[in-house]
């Protein structure tokens, strides 16, 4: 039955695509793209756990396309992603990261299929954003999500905007295989980790959410009900393994920015409850900008935010107490050069994480991109500390079609 | 008796001078209040704009993107603009509420996260996508951003011309001056843009070529032209496929339609 659903789902969003595609004449306006990158991953150290590699060569394709009619009234996405790891063979994965319809009528749209929704606004972590679950094997940062379906339809009115979601089903995170880096020492497959009780991972989720500006202010509200998509973490077993499962979750959010002037400040609050934790955390913050120094064109942002969460040494992501210093540097000249660059400061353990991200187009369509995670003093009291041989280099070429 | 004379003599020239002085303001400020007036009423526009770097060495590069315009009734334009091309920055879009006083509400949204993030409108002096304007240079011309002085009236290929020096009112504008030339013979229309930097000293020149005229009424430049006087770079806008009141409305301009 349930299977049924998404069946439906996708089959009527492709079967009103074949139906554009079949009356496809100038009231349409279609797009095509593709990016394909070609990426390598080297480990500064060898792996703490048997079977580990050091160095991933590995290569990905993201093709994507959008049709939409040109009263504005009726839109396609499509955005796929495929990914071939020499080594992990749960980093060789492909998703649908985006497929739907959107009707867009006067204030209103209503949305089906898959899609990815960002919600929040501060820089380090990403609290209050829960519709997708995130593309863990991907990303080290949490910003590489899965498609997710649902029905989603927003508003906007006087008061701000109103969005309603109904998330059909809650997608499992896949962890990296037995060869692959940055994994726990028990090697967890996705289908691993249950979703709680009688409860699977067909269980449907609610979310709504509020948003709106004032001035300077830009203010969200939102509300998550269902399946969590942070495995819940209750400790380790006598064998080592982690205790992990999804659990049925209430969570309530807050995302607030005030722009003012080159300073922006950012707070971002949660309040998490499930039958066997509760929680609230924080990532609260600012940035600032000082622009085009010396009039060169670069700009140069520091952001500095704290982050908070009353699990302790059972938060997930280690970030419990912990201070980000970071900074943004965008040179605005023909090449598009930027990066990032900061550290992650743990004020009640030793522990250090240092990242780098940066970027730069080569020629019209390529770009170069260089990432660097390392961990320092990481300590034994937190989930980080399998992590602690895993400081990595990645280099990635990107070609755009 | 002497003593008088001169302080006589001194205050009339005072007078004069501020008579005449605040002719010069509001005679620059009644020109560009003129220019603004002659194209009330556009409602909405759109066009497709093709930027062309050009460096001292002649190597050339190029931006594509799409811009939509919405005209506000007592405060500054909405506006969008859609980056095309290069492709690694494809979809990413701004959108822009300039304001008559204060400063503009701006956000940007990056499609690769779908993420949209409200952004400080400060930065006004520094380049835009590495070409020679700035964002201030491209963004809504609203009366009220600058106090006016009337310089004289010239002739550039046989039209009236009225030359008004614009004194930007926020203090983080790169400029110190704009000097502005207005054709008053052809509805006020702008025909050409001097730029002085914090110093100054001269730094660019902006030419408006190419016009045409839409709705028998709103007069838009095909190809504007800024060429940079202190460093030798240049960069083209050309601007194609204008199309007026496309029945763009407030709906068109959200963080939602940003997202589309």
């Amino acid at each position: 039955m349930k299977h049924l659903l998404i069946i439906v789902l996708v089959g009527l969003t492709c079967r009103s695509l074949a139906q554009t595609e079949a009356k496809a004449d100038s009231k349409w306006e279609k797009d095509f793209s593709l990016e394909i990158q070609l990426d390598n991953r080297f480990f500064l150290n060898d792996g703490l756990y048997e079977r580990q590699e050091r160095n991933f060569l590995s290569g990905a394709i993201t093709p994507s396309f959008s049709v939409e009619s040109k009263d504005g009234k009726h839109l396609w996405q499509g955005k796929f992603f495929g990914r071939l790891d020499q080594y992990d063979v749960n980093r060789t994965h492909f998703d649908i990261r985006e497929l739907y319809y959107q009707h867009i009528f006067g204030n209103s749209e209503i949305s089906i299929g898959f899609k990815k929704v960002f919600w929040g606004v501060t820089e380090s972590s990403h609290l209050v954003d829960i519709i997708n679950q995130v593309d863990q094997v991907e990303t080290f940062d949490g910003e590489s999500k899965l498609g997710q379906p649902m029905i989603h339809f927003s508003t906007y009115t006087n008061w701000g905007t109103f969005d309603v979601f109904y998330l059909a089903y809650a997608r499992r995170r896949q962890f990296p295989a037995a060869r692959g880096r940055l994994r726990f020492p028990m090697v967890i497959e996705r289908e691993d980790l249950p979703v709680d009780a009688e409860l699977e991972q067909w269980h449907p989720s609610f979310a709504v959410r509020w948003s709106h500006f004032f001035g300077p202010f830009d203010v969200g509200l939102s509300h998550f009900y269902g399946v969590g998509r942070e495995p819940l973490f209750l400790g380790f077993e006598q064998n080592g393994a982690l205790q992990l499962f999804y659990p049925i979750i209430h969570q309530s959010g807050l995302d607030l920015q005030a722009t003012t002037g080159p300073l922006l400040w950012k707070l971002e609050a949660i309040y998490r409850y499930a039958d066997l934790q509760e929680f609230t955390a924080l990532a609260a913050g600012f940035e600032y900008t000082f622009s085009n120094v010396w009039s060169s064109g670069l700009d140069i942002g520091l952001v500095a935010e704290y982050l908070f969460d009353s699990r302790d040494e059972l938060t997930l992501t280690s970030l419990d107490n912990d201070v980000f210093v970071g900074g943004r540097f965008a040179f605005n000249d023909v090449k598009s050069t930027e990066f990032l660059t900061g550290g992650i400061f743990d004020l009640t353990r030793s522990t250090y994480f240092y990242s780098f991200e940066g970027g730069r187009r080569i020629g019209k369509s390529w770009k170069l991109e260089l990432e660097a995670r390392v961990f320092r003093q990481v300590s034994a009291e937190e989930l980080a500390f399998v992590f602690r041989q895993d400081d990595f280099i990645e280099t990635r070429i990107i070609k755009y079609f | 008796m002497k003593n008088l004379e001169v302080l006589i003599l001194f205050f009339l020239a005072l007078s004069i001078d501020t008579v005449y002085g605040q002719s010069q303001e509001t005679k620059g400020l009644e020109i560009a209040q003129q220019a603004d007036e002659a194209d009330q009423g556009f409602e909405s526009v759109e066009a497709n704009l093709k930027m062309k770097l050009t460096n001292t060495q002649g190597q050339v590069s190029e931006r594509y993107m799409s811009n939509k315009i919405l005209e506000v009734k007592d405060d500054g334009d909405k506006s969008m603009i859609v980056f095309e091309s290069p492709k690694d920055v494809s979809g990413t879009k701004t959108l822009t509420y300039t304001h008559k006083q204060g400063p503009d509400d701006q956000w940007l949204y990056l499609p690769a996260l779908r993420r949209v993030k409200r952004i400080s409108s400060d930065n006004k002096s520094g380049p835009f996508m590495g070409s020679e304007f700035s964002y201030e240079d491209l963004s809504s011309s609203e009366v009220e951003k600058y106090t006016y002085k009337y310089v004289e009236e010239t002739t550039m290929s046989g039209a009236k011309i009225a030359v008004v020096e614009q004194y930007p009112v926020d203090p983080k504008s790169g400029y110190s001056k704009r000097i502005a030339y207005y054709n008053l013979s052809v509805d006020h229309r702008m025909e050409k843009i001097e730029y002085y930097d914090r110093k100054g000293a001269k730094l660019k020149t902006l030419l408006y070529e190419d016009y045409k005229q839409y709705l028998d009424k709103h007069w838009r430049a095909g190809l504007l032209v800024m060429t940079n006087q202190q460093n030798g770079k240049k960069t083209e806008l050309i601007f194609s496929d204008f199309a007026f009141k496309t029945g763009l409305s407030d709906a068109s301009f959200t963080q939602n339609s940003l997202r589309r």
